[in-house]
């Protein structure tokens, strides 16, 4: 039998019955997406690699409690989101975000080298820039690429709550990378 | 400035966040602490939900407190003794029980180590 064919549903109830091996396949299904999303939460190397592993160990132990088995994936991020939570409310009570805000000059960026590590380190600092509330909807809709509806499920909170959220983000970020928006185009 | 198409342009930059590796390490990780929990869980499991087990420990222990009540209870009725040696005269406390031979073997042993004490002592 290939596990890898299963659907979460299947292997989640073999993991139920103690199967390591459907364990291994929906940790090697899930579990970039799960660091990524507490990196980009967290911003810290070490404490992501710690939280992606408390986070499976978690679900790991209290899979039972799964109702809906096929939503293994929205309830796994779930359980990242609340560690994350619970980290920035114990360790980054007093956060101060510094933003490098030293843009360099559009005009002097060409078309091909937008996708260089420049824009990658504004992108994360914009994002850092963002309230943690503000910060996990634009993670989970942007780069999880989940949907309204699979969000407000995680996170527990209505739909329209989220939408108000991604707006405030946007205009956020939108403020700190306006030199990459150039007269509605690209840059 | 269009504010939708600069919001199409903000969701189209952050698409381009690149997504990075995690460590292999993690899956080390968890998969330790994986086993551990599931043999904690077994340990913990033998006094859940088999009651065999339970029964070989707590039987035991329930024997051992009957059998010490028992001789407390004997040591309740003990008569003094008194112990005559060559040089030395020894006297205590032991337990006498005529109806049970096992403390019967007892008294008789620590009256022979008393006894030989005695003997020592006198030396």
């Amino acid at each position: 039998m290939n596990y890898n064919d299963l659907p979460d549903k299947e292997l989640v109830e073999k993991v139920i019955n103690k199967d390591i091996v459907a364990f291994k396949i929906l940790f090697d299904r899930y579990s970039k997406k799960i660091y990524n999303l507490i990196y980009y939460m967290i911003y810290n190397k070490e404490d992501s690699e710690d939280l992606t592993q408390d986070t499976f160990v978690k679900a790991y132990t209290s899979i039972k409690t799964l109702k809906k088995k096929e939503r293994f994936g929205n309830w796994l991020y779930h359980i990242a989101i609340n560690n994350c939570r619970n980290y920035l409310k114990k360790y980054l009570k007093f956060e101060t975000v510094e933003l490098d805000l030293s843009l360099p000059d559009p005009k002097e960026i060409s078309v091909d080298s937008i996708y260089n590590d420049q824009l990658q380190k504004h992108l994360e600092m914009a994002l850092k820039s963002l309230g943690h509330k503000y910060r996990e909807v634009v993670i989970l809709h942007h780069i999880k690429e989940l949907n309204l509806n699979e969000i407000s499920e995680i996170l527990k909170i209505p739909v329209g709550t989220i939408k108000s959220r991604l707006a405030r983000a946007r205009e956020h970020l939108k403020s700190i990378l306006k030199n990459y928006i150039l007269e509605g185009e690209l840059v | 400035m269009n504010t939708e198409k600069d919001f199409e342009k903000i969701d189209k930059l952050l698409k381009e966040i690149k997504l990075k590796e995690p460590p292999e390490k993690i899956w080390d990780n968890v998969y330790n602490k994986i086993i551990d929990i599931n043999s904690s869980n077994s340990i913990i499991s033998i006094f859940r939900f088999r009651p065999v087990p339970v029964f070989a420990v707590i039987i035991p222990i329930l024997i051992s407190l009957i059998m010490i009540m028992n001789f407390s209870n004997l040591f309740n009725n003990s008569k003094k003794v008194s112990i005559q040696t060559e040089n030395n005269y020894i006297e205590t406390h032991l337990t006498i029980s005529m109806k049970n031979p096992l403390v019967d073997r007892v008294s008789i042993g620590v009256a022979m180590i008393l006894n030989e004490s005695g003997e020592n002592e006198s030396e």
